[in-house]
């Protein structure tokens, strides 16, 4: 609260410093106007995670919260133990580590590509297509994919034609990563390069200017003025990816994988989804949910922590 | 008439002896709500919103039936219908919020009634049993259902909707193509080794006559669907009972020379090679196509009739179940035994008038009341003659509607799962030849192997699910490999061991706890 009042002071910032009342009085209009957003996590955000006790006993939703009773970790405990703990939690972690090496940096290339169109109309086309498929739902988008890659699909097709035997792509566990990314991709890379394209466009000008005149290349001019320009924002953006490292969207899996792929389809979301068709176990989701944000947790820390030691810029 | 005339004099006397039989002495020590026998004039109903009754209908209060029923019994229902994809979260949030209505319609016994009864949710029916006499009754014709009416703990606590009829639980069934057949010159194949020669007509013969040999001889979705061949080896890819043990079909030697046989059908090449991810429109479309054989599916009425116009040659037909070693017709095909569908009404503990409300739904348990139900109104809906109940054009040759969704909209027992008696003669109208004769076909069946819907406990729940979640994961996999090929028969013996590891021996003795209780179960009513 003290650091957005005293920005906002701006000029008369030197001085002294102001005790807490007089500011609040001074700038009561923008802390009314905050009200609403910080009752909005209040509500939606901080209240819910009260639910979460939910984790610790064997809930019942006819007798609620209160009445519950409360068995400690034993939810947490049987997940742990269960066969196909390890590998979940590999296979949560690969497919995000998937999507990290080959999903984010395309957004970024994507958006520095873009940066080097000059003919807006073609600009402006590219983009529009490019993030079209994020407005088409997952059943839509994996039904397209098995089509492509189903046995008699496109890409088969295509192998076909150059002689190639006819690739199981859908039930050989190996390409299910491969195939889950790239759709992905597809999926996002045009939405996800909009936030580094209105970053380039608050790059000074100048800057290119001067570069030009020094007789830097556009190479250079890429990697000394707009990479340095970004790199706050992919820093930023690359923190928060990290943060959700064991979230995975379950419904894209569940339309893409079957029983033969689940050697490296199979993730925690999916496995507690088919757990959940059986009995409705709140209590054992709500544990699951509960070890997942607390990983997701310490891993954001982390990346914050290195992203401040090594560019100096973090979330918080 | 004559029918009619003894319905109403039957109807007329259980009007009269009612009053004096016990539904008029109250129980005194009751709280004074309860002291009404009358039916109300209101009730309020949670139920599911059928997506026959199309947008325009608000609810079943429009439906020829149920307006019938109104005036018939005086009292108006407050339909609470929320849509079926939001149903199980707005069921949840009212249990939850503690505002019931005087009826919820839901799927009581697997969701574990004893649980809901316990934390007063619903009442028992028990001590009121004097307030359905036409239930009652009705049981007692037909005591086979007894035993799937009662809850764990031995008490009823909630009126089902009965498919009568076993026709009305066979609608799924194996299919196939009658006229290759024909062209091919083959018989209908009755067993293991007949099938697979058929199917390799199929494939080697060009049934299709295009000169290609791009016939998918049997095609499939997923592996749950081609596991369906494993009855004709007397076992199943579940829990099933022989011999009054409970089984479960991967640990069994017959269930290894099932897939062996499946495993050998995908291998040259007579199953569907897209078995695994397809769904039921590629299915069904590639059976429209002529590019397939034999599939399990629904009854082919719809198929049946949209073929009809195209090509009036394609002649798809319900193929007898597959026999077993000893010539048995059999099927791993539950529904066939669920005339007790787990959708049932139950009263709750917030009606205030639980008597009336019950002889209220009583009611649609009277010969009347199943009439009304299964027909609506006579000469608007049906027609009577020589005692048959005949649907009229309303229903039958609607312009605006097709037979279902017009017999949706206007008959009470077509997919409201409201409690009552479903009955064949009013369901197979609305059925082409060909799905009738399919469900005939299907019908001659033996079903022993199959086990009913039983009642666990919570704890027996919960064990359940924490022991099937790696083993149903672990043996769908092995599965879809084998039958694929990707992994050798010879892994079953070290598999059958990994299951056993997992503890499958204490879910057979769950299942066989709750199955023993459920044949004790019948006694107590």
């Amino acid at each position: 609260m003290k650091k957005i009042g005293s920005e906002l002071s701006g000029t008369v910032q030197t001085a002294m410093p102001k005790s807490k009342l007089k500011l609040l009085r001074e700038y009561h209009e923008i802390y009314i106007m905050l009200i609403p957003v910080v009752l909005y996590y209040i509500l939606f955000k901080y209240m819910p995670m009260v639910g979460n006790v939910i984790a610790f006993q064997d809930y019942s939703i006819t007798r609620g919260i209160f009445e519950s009773e409360f068995v400690g970790l034993k939810h947490f405990s049987t997940f742990l133990k269960d066969v196909y703990f390890w590998r979940l939690l590999r296979n949560t972690l690969m497919l995000n580590l998937w999507s990290l090496v080959l999903e984010f940096p395309s957004a970024i290339i994507m958006a520095l590509l873009l940066n080097e169109v000059r003919c807006l109309a073609f600009k402006k086309t590219v983009q529009t297509v490019t993030y079209m498929p994020h407005f088409i739902s997952s059943v839509i988008i994996a039904g397209m994919v098995l089509d492509f890659v189903s046995n008699d699909g496109l890409i088969n097709s295509v192998i076909n034609r150059f002689g190639l035997e006819t690739v199981p792509f859908i039930t050989d566990p190996k390409y299910f990563r491969g195939i889950y990314t790239i759709s992905g991709i597809w999926q996002s890379v045009g939405w996800n390069s909009i936030i580094y394209i209105s970053a380039l466009s608050a790059i000074d000008a100048g800057l290119y200017e001067a570069a030009a005149i020094d007789g830097a290349s556009r190479w250079r001019q890429t990697f000394h003025i707009t990479l340095p320009g970004l790199l706050p924002t992919i820093a930023i953006m690359l923190i928060m990816r990290i943060g959700s490292m064991m979230t995975t969207g379950y419904e894209k899996i569940i339309l893409l994988y079957n029983p033969t792929t689940y050697e490296t389809a199979d993730v925690i979301s999916t496995y507690v989804y088919r757990q959940g068709i059986r009995g409705a176990q709140y209590s054992y989701s709500a544990a699951i949910g509960v070890f997942n944000s607390v990983i997701n947790f310490i891993l954001l820390v982390f990346a914050n922590w290195f992203s401040k030691r090594t560019n100096g810029s973090g979330l918080f | 008439m004559a029918k009619l005339k003894k319905l109403a004099c039957a109807a007329l006397a259980v009007m009269i002896v009612l009053p004096y039989s016990g539904c008029g002495k109250t129980d005194t020590t009751e709280e004074d709500k309860s002291s009404s026998t009358e039916m109300p004039k209101e009730v309020s109903v949670f139920g599911w919103r059928s997506s026959s009754l199309g947008e325009e209908m608000i609810d079943y209060n429009d439906v020829n039936s149920f307006k019938l029923m109104e005036e018939k019994t005086g009292t108006r229902i407050n339909w609470i219908l929320p849509p079926s994809s939001g149903y199980d979260e707005k069921f949840n949030l009212m249990i939850a919020s503690e505002e019931l209505p005087d009826v919820v319609i839901a799927g009581w016994k697997s969701l574990g009634v004893n649980k809901y009864a316990e934390d007063n949710v619903i009442i028992p029916l028990d001590d009121m049993k004097d307030c359905m006499p036409n239930f009652i009754s009705y049981l007692e014709k037909h005591p086979e259902f007894k035993k799937d009416i009662v809850a764990g703990d031995g008490k009823i606590y909630y009126l089902p909707y009965i498919r009568e009829d076993k026709e009305l639980n066979v609608y799924y069934g194996p299919q196939i193509r009658q006229d290759w057949l024909d062209k091919l010159n083959l018989e209908m194949p009755a067993t293991a080794d007949e099938l697979y020669e058929v199917l390799k007509a199929f494939k080697t013969k060009d049934p299709n006559g295009n000169g290609k040999a791009d016939e998918i001889p049997f095609t499939c979705l997923g592996a749950a669907n081609a596991c369906h061949l494993l009855a004709m080896f007397d076992t199943m890819n579940d829990f099933y009972v022989k011999d009054g043990r409970i089984k479960y079909g991967f640990m069994e030697p017959e269930f290894e020379e099932g897939m062996s046989y499946i495993s050998k059908l995908f291998a040259e090449g007579l199953i569907d090679v897209d078995y695994v991810f397809q769904d039921r429109a590629k299915m069904d479309g590639k059976m429209t196509n002529n590019l397939a054989g034999m599939m399990y599916s629904y009854q082919p009425t719809n198929i049946s009739n949209t073929m009809a116009e195209k090509d009036p040659g394609f002649k798809l037909v319900g193929m007898p179940h597959m026999m077993n070693k000893s010539g048995q017709k059999v099927t791993d095909l539950k529904d066939y035994i669920q005339s007790i569908i787990a959708t049932s009404a139950a009263i709750t503990s917030k009606c205030k008038n639980p008597k009336g409300v019950l002889k209220w739904l009583d009611s649609f348990y009277s010969d009347e009341g199943i009439e009304i139900m299964n027909f609506g109104k006579e000469n608007e809906t049906f027609t009577m003659a020589d005692g048959v109940h005949k649907f009229t054009d309303e229903i039958l040759n609607n312009p605006e509607y097709s037979v279902g969704r017009a017999a949706g909209r206007n008959i009470g027992a077509f997919n409201s799962y409201f409690p009552t008696v479903q009955k064949w003669e009013s369901y197979s109208q609305t059925l082409s030849p060909y799905g009738i004769e399919a469900i005939n076909t299907w019908s001659d069946v033996d079903t022993s192997m199959l086990l009913p819907e039983m009642n666990f406990t919570d704890e027996e729940k919960e064990e359940l699910t924490n022991l099937l979640s790696p083993i149903t994961t672990y043996v769908s996999e092995r599965i879809d490999k084998i039958i694929m090929g990707q992994e050798s028969l010879d892994t079953f013996e070290s598999a059958r061991k990994t299951v056993t590891d997992m503890g499958i021996g204490r879910a057979m003795e769950i299942y066989q706890n709750a199955y023993d209780r459920y044949l004790k179960a019948d006694s107590s009513f």
